[in-house]
């Protein structure tokens, strides 16, 4: 996390957002695959057809 | 010489270098999976339980002031007799059915997609839940379904709802306790209907003939099964015994 912060471009506070919206997108992204996954392979909700 | 040295020096550090790359990568693959099991038992029962207390008062204003009419109860004709062995009628209060004439029935307008259709109580299996119209994924995904192009629930025909097994707050979870004469109350702007098991059983997610419409007033009930697999159905099937249209249509036309 050091590492990749201090590979960031720009001032502190500018690297900070950068690292937030970078999280956001790997939950937003971890979401997506969870409810593929489990929509595939655990739970379709029972419907038929 | 120097290059040897040099050599001999890198070899241990790539080795070193492999071990902490694997070490990472399952240590992230480990994150991943736990992250997934905790989602998906976890966080998508939060999700439901939140679109429920929601449901609860958007089926409280329809019950409150949506228009009912009487209907008379007509044979639809064309269809078939349910594939189930049923035991003789018992059937409870039913004003439309107690009419001398012709046999009438309570009737509510269908709700729009994604609204509020009504509550299902199934007392032996722990189920208390809110049934919206729908089962596409945003439908199940905060509460029981309801198939369109199925019987309403407490009408003619066959009523198919659908429900989550093991996510999603798992309204059907012990859905595979019922057994034939275990009743299944659902309460709708009309009234509560109640329906009596007649049969459970596992079937392929493809057989679409346990959604079909059948003579007199069906429920069926499909979830996933085995239990965190979605390779095929739970089904369980009941039959009308007790509520507003009880009477009339198990009296028929």
């Amino acid at each position: 996390m050091r590492r990749l912060y201090s590979r960031l471009p720009g001032p502190p506070w500018a690297r900070v957002a950068e690292l937030v919206i970078a999280a956001a997108a790997v939950l937003v992204l971890l979401v997506l695959l969870y409810e593929w996954l489990g929509s595939v392979l655990v739970d379709t909700g029972g419907s038929i057809g | 010489m120097i290059e040897e040295q040099l050599a001999a020096q890198r070899r241990p550090r790539r080795r070193f270098s492999l071990v902490r790359v694997v070490a990472k990568t399952m240590i992230a693959v480990g994150l991943i999976l736990l992250g997934f099991v905790v989602y998906e038992l976890w966080v998508t029962s939060y999700l439901a339980r939140r679109a429920q207390s929601g449901l609860q008062e958007q089926f409280r204003e329809r019950a409150a002031t949506v228009e009912l009419d009487v209907a008379v109860y007509e044979d639809a004709g064309d269809r078939p007799e349910a594939p189930f062995e049923v035991p003789a009628d018992e059937i409870e209060g039913s004003p439309a059915g107690e009419a001398p004439g012709e046999p009438v029935i309570v009737v509510e307008p269908s709700p729009e997609a994604g609204d509020v259709v009504g509550r299902i109580v199934i007392p032996r299996a722990g189920v208390d839940w809110s049934i919206v119209e729908g089962v596409g994924r945003s439908d199940l995904r905060r509460a029981v379904g309801h198939m369109p192009g199925t019987a309403a629930p407490g009408q003619p025909g066959n009523a198919v709802l659908s429900g989550h097994r093991t996510t999603y707050g798992a309204p059907f979870y012990h859905l595979d306790v019922l057994e034939g004469g275990d009743l299944i109350m659902v309460e709708t702007a009309s009234g509560t209907h109640t329906y009596e098991v007649v049969d459970s059983l596992i079937v392929e997610p493809t057989e679409t003939w346990v959604t079909d419409q059948w003579d007199g007033a069906w429920l069926t009930l499909t979830t996933c099964s085995p239990r965190f697999s979605a390779s095929r159905r739970l089904v369980v099937v009941a039959r009308l015994v007790a509520g507003p249209n009880a009477a009339a249509i198990l009296a028929g036309p």
